[in-house]
């Protein structure tokens, strides 16, 4: 896969402070990367430089090839997005905003504002003032405002904030589409973690400026590791903990008022079934425990997650 | 090029949908046809009051109240003159009967006058002089020795004066100019204290008073201050060229350098060109007040466009910062010196419009309210040779140098927003020092001079009177560190083209958290 973003090496301080130390990753066509870390991390500052609103110390950062030190405006072009709030000017339209952003960048033309404006379902409101949208609305404008020149990158700094579920719900679709069948490269900030579970193919860890660890989403939560926890339903918990002690006695994890927990691999769990069916123990289900990006980002991070 | 005008292009859209520049725009137009209206009522009510003109029943009232004090001064002085013992104290004596006598003949002056209708108050007229030069020569009678004692000397003498007091008579009688200056080109012709050219100077002046009011201040159209301070200058000036001494100055008789004679002569001929066409309303009358309007006009809606500029150029970094909206600027493939640039331009194009806008209004309410002739032409000589510049040539012009104020402001307010990040902070400060300017700019004429001065800021704004030396002279003041026009120039260019780099070299760098 090309990579659309290549960072290398990137260091930035404010004044004695070192906000990132020595960061180095890629993001390819086709993926939602996902920029996990808590406040202060310095997730906001990497992809502010970026974007260009912060100097780099030292390191090179790479835009669909062109490094934006050397040809910034060529690599600027590749790049759409929104850091933290997406702020139009309020007294104007959405549709003068758009069209003000679209005459900054080659090849957008009427048909193309309208067909963004679409794309976020804004296109009945784009003839009102920006100061009578809601913060919503304001996501979209900003969200097609982003997506305008159609960029080859697509950076969203913390996309979520102010939106309804079904916002979020429709954001995670357009940013899917957008990676999956137009091979956008997204990356995607976020201190909702469990919304970044759902939408990112991969997932950087970043802590105190440093990066902890780049890995595939499903790595993180172990959908791919061959053992994982399992909760037996039953009413009769004295009973079926009997049963399972002598055999399971390492595995258990849990034993709570209305179930227990085992760790097992997976080929394990039927022969489990059969015990419990056969000794009499009445079952009422069985769930497959995945575990969570924040199980997974604690245990990265060592517990240093501080959630505003 | 291209994205620099795409940028330049969203400014404009920006700046047109700012409530402010509206809510300045309308106090510039509201406030000069305020202003220029109430010039209008003024002019309005100075005609039906006819002003200083027609009413001259107070000025006949406070000559006779004159008159009477001095008839009670000079019982007065009668009466301490009786009680003096001529013998014992011959000097005091004396001194008492002069005084009486110079009172005699002043009572007698307004008697005279109040006979005659002839207004002592108010402005100069060639009848006031005519009454002034009969208690002159009446003195000059008086100062003569008693008919018995003179020599034929002093009778010839005398009948002269008797010659001329017959003639002011027959001028007062017959109310003629023509009289008075021929009586008075004749005095001068016979005068042996006066060089030749003084008496040439003093013709020419008698024959520019004709010129200038044929009924020598009779029918006073409310120009006769101008005149009389027109007349004076040319005898100044005049004076100065034929005797090589600098009379114009206020700060006492120099030696005229050949500088200041080429100067002087360039205001000589100025002074005649103006005196030739007309040019010489005071504000008592309509035109000058219609001309006062257009300076008030031209005054108040320069300031309104500093005041807009101002604000729109200490909020052009600072506010998009504040909001947020730069945001869209640095994603965007455009490096910032582009950005920076379009601002620049953008700004520079409401000044610019403004100014001319500006211009059109001026034109347009003069126009309304007082006609288009009050618009003066601007007139200068080179060498010498008076000329003069079309009106609304000269108008434009002026709005051109006042757009350097205009610039210089600008850069200093954008300069603070770029720096300060703070919109309230370099609008505020760059209208404090825009107010503090236009009062340290009167300062200059009580600094004294020394080089440092010559270097302060506000030595080099409003170089209007640097461009047109001719418009306006004022002769009570004189700004003592006055620098030459290319001198300003440069200076403003460099301050300008300091604080532009400043706040651009800000902007290209600083990070935008």
């Amino acid at each position: 896969m090309e990579s659309v973003l290549k960072i290398e090496r990137l260091s930035k301080s404010f004044g004695r402070k070192k906000i990132i130390d020595d960061i180095s990753f890629e993001v390819r066509a086709g993926e939602v990367f996902g920029f996990l870390g808590p406040n202060g991390a310095g997730k906001t500052t990497t992809l502010k430089m970026v974007m260009g609103f912060l100097s780099v110390d030292s390191g090179t950062i790479s835009i669909a090839g062109k490094r934006i030190d050397e040809d910034y405006e060529l690599a600027m072009e590749q790049l759409g997005g929104i850091v933290e709030n997406p702020e139009l000017y309020q007294d104007l339209t959405g549709k003068t905003n758009l069209e003000m952003y679209a005459r900054l960048h080659k090849g957008v033309d009427k048909a193309r504002i309208q067909e963004a404006a679409a794309l976020v379902g804004m296109q009945g409101r784009m003839n009102e003032k920006v100061k009578k949208y809601s913060l919503g609305m304001k996501q979209r404008i900003g969200l097609a405002q982003a997506l305008l020149h159609k960029p080859r990158l697509l950076i969203l700094d913390e996309p979520t904030n102010g939106l309804d579920p079904a916002g979020i719900r429709e954001l995670r679709d357009i940013l899917k589409r957008l990676a999956h069948e137009e091979n956008t490269a997204v990356v995607v900030s976020s201190h909702l973690l469990s919304e970044m579970q759902l939408m990112c193919d991969r997932v950087a860890i970043i802590h105190q400026g440093r990066l902890l660890d780049v890995k595939p989403v499903s790595e993180l939560t172990g959908l791919s590791q061959p053992a994982a926890t399992y909760r037996f339903i039953t009413s009769q918990i004295d009973e079926a903990t009997k049963i399972l002690e002598p055999v399971y006695g390492e595995q258990i994890k849990n034993i709570a008022q209305d179930n227990i927990e085992l760790l097992l691999e997976t080929d394990k769990v039927p022969a489990v079934i059969r015990l419990l069916a056969m000794q009499g123990i009445n079952l009422y289900g069985v769930n497959r425990q995945d575990s969570s990006l924040e199980d997974a980002f604690l245990q990265v991070t060592g517990g240093g997650l501080n959630i505003e | 090029m291209s994205k620099i005008r795409a940028l330049y292009l969203n400014e404009m859209i920006k700046i047109s949908k700012k409530i402010s520049i509206l809510v300045m725009a309308a106090i510039m137009v509201v406030g000069m046809i305020g202003l220029s209206g109430l010039m209008k009522l003024q002019e309005r009510m100075m005609q039906q009051d006819g002003y200083y003109q027609d009413d001259q029943s107070w000025m006949l009232e406070e000559m006779e109240q004159i008159s009477a004090n001095l008839k009670a001064q000079e019982e007065d002085l009668q009466n301490q003159l009786d009680a003096t013992d001529q013998e014992d104290n011959p000097a005091e004596y004396q001194q008492l009967a002069y005084q009486l006598s110079s009172l005699q003949r002043e009572y007698e002056m307004y008697q005279l006058a109040i006979k005659e209708n002839i207004m002592l108050i108010g402005p100069e007229t060639y009848l006031t002089r005519t009454l002034y030069k009969i208690s002159d020569l009446e003195s000059e009678l008086a100062a003569l020795p008693p008919e018995a004692e003179r020599t034929t000397e002093d009778q010839a003498s005398a009948e002269d004066i008797e010659a001329k007091l017959s003639t002011c008579e027959e001028i007062l009688k017959a109310r003629s100019f023509e009289k008075y200056i021929e009586l008075e080109s004749d005095a001068i012709e016979a005068d042996q204290t006066m060089s030749n050219d003084q008496k040439v100077i003093s013709t020419e002046k008698l024959e520019l008073w004709y010129k200038l009011d044929p009924t020598g201040g009779i029918e006073s159209s409310g120009n006769d201050y101008m005149i009389q301070q027109t007349l004076s200058e040319f005898e100044n000036i005049k004076t100065s060229l034929a005797e090589g001494i600098d009379y114009t100055g206020n700060e006492g008789v120099k030696p005229l350098t050949p500088d200041k004679y080429g100067e002087l002569e360039n205001d000589l001929a100025v002074l005649l060109y103006r005196a030739e066409n007309d040019m010489l309303a005071s504000q008592y009358t309509s035109e000058g007040l219609g001309q006062a309007a257009v300076s008030t006009m031209v005054g108040f809606g320069t300031s309104m466009i500093v005041l807009m500029i101002l604000i729109l150029a200490g909020g052009a970094v600072s506010q998009e910062i504040a909001t947020g909206s730069i945001k869209s600027l640095i994603i965007a493939p455009v490096k910032r010196w582009k950005i920076f640039t379009a601002k620049l331009m953008s700004l520079l194009t409401v000044g610019i419009v403004g100014m001319i806008v500006h211009y059109v209004l001026v034109i347009i309410l003069t126009g309304i309210f007082f006609g288009l002739d009050t618009l003066q032409p601007y007139v200068f000589a080179v060498s010498g040779k008076a000329g003069s510049l079309n009106p609304f040539v000269y108008l434009l012009a002026g709005q051109g140098v006042r757009l350097l104020d205009v610039i210089v402001f600008m850069s200093f307010a954008l300069m603070l927003s770029v720096l300060t990040r703070n919109t309230a902070a370099s609008v505020g400060i760059s209208m404090a020092s825009f107010f503090g300017v236009s009062l340290a700019s009167e300062l200059l004429f009580i600094l004294p001079a020394a080089e440092w001065i010559k270097f302060l800021p506000f030595n080099h704004l409003s170089l209007i009177s640097k461009f047109f030396p001719f418009a306006e002279q004022n002769y009570f003041m004189e700004n003592q560190n006055e620098t030459t026009l290319v001198f300003s120039l440069i200076y403003i260019t460099i301050a300008v083209v300091c604080m532009i780099y400043t706040a651009l070299d800000s902007f290209n760098r600083r990070d935008i958290k």
